[in-house]
């Protein structure tokens, strides 16, 4: 059985958040870290770190943002530009038919 | 085999009552912009951009009934995975001409600048019975060299 850590939710601990043990991911001594701090607090504390791993090699395809936003905290992940825009860099060619005539789609 | 109609990514695919698909806003490339004074962006950002592709699957008689998995994988610029890959199972119905298959991404990785690729491929079985073309996103960084007119820091 897997747990999730309520800090960084990285979800596969071991052993529950309690009792002494440490999250691998952000480090959290449970039951003597978040008796000082909140959960938010250390949370914001590891992403301002750089969210990075704690013991180990981190799983593979690790990524903290998106355990952040699977978990549903998208709020704690940094916005780390100023805006996102997509674009496209099509071109398209477009000849419409006549009445009575089937439509006819080119690429230019 | 199913034989491959349309792969596209996009914005957001919209599904009405009868099944029938609208893509919203296809995309080959993403710009991020950075202020002045920010920091760079980090290998490993992602922004929490919504993303879909959409598949659609002709499918010929001997099809019907049998198992299908459709993967789409996100790769980095330089090849590595972006995350796991996504797999979806379908089965073709008696009937039906077309499957259609939507993946949604809830962020996009943004961190290094190059051509990311989404690969897509079909296995029925262990195997590998068909892999399409990818689609090509650029993603470029943009940083501005002043302020937006608009702009108001957070405090």
């Amino acid at each position: 059985m897997n747990y999730v850590c309520p800090v960084c939710r990285f979800p596969k601990l071991i052993y529950p958040a309690r009792d002494y043990h440490i999250c691998p991911c952000c480090s959290t001594e449970f039951g003597n870290d978040d008796a000082e701090f909140s959960h938010a607090q250390l949370r914001e504390a590891w992403i301002s770190g750089g969210a990075r791993w704690f013991f180990g090699n981190p799983p593979r395809y690790w990524n903290p943002w998106m355990q952040l936003i699977n978990s549903g905290l998208y709020e704690s992940v940094p916005k780390f530009a100023h805006a996102v825009t997509t674009s496209a860099n099509y071109t398209v060619g477009l000849k419409t038919s006549r009445l009575n005539e089937p439509l006819v789609l080119s690429a230019a | 085999m199913p034989k491959l109609y349309i792969f596209a990514l996009c914005d957001r695919v919209v599904t009405d009552k009868e099944d029938r698909a609208s893509l919203i806003t296809l995309f080959n490339q993403i710009t991020a912009q950075i202020l002045p004074a920010s920091p760079d962006i980090p290998p490993n950002a992602v922004a929490a951009k919504e993303w879909w592709t959409f598949s659609s699957w002709e499918i010929q008689p001997e099809d019907v009934g049998k198992d299908y998995r459709q993967i789409v994988q996100l790769l980095y610029p330089n090849g590595e995975p972006f995350g796991p890959p996504v797999s979806v199972s379908f089965s073709p119905l008696s009937g039906k001409t077309h499957q259609q298959v939507t993946v949604t991404g809830f962020a996009f990785p943004i961190g290094q600048e190059g051509q990311y690729t989404v690969k897509m491929w079909l296995e029925e079985g262990s195997s590998t019975i068909f892999e399409s073309a990818p689609i090509i996103v650029t993603v470029k960084h943009q940083r501005l060299t002043d302020l937006p007119p608009n702009f108001t820091p957070l405090i």
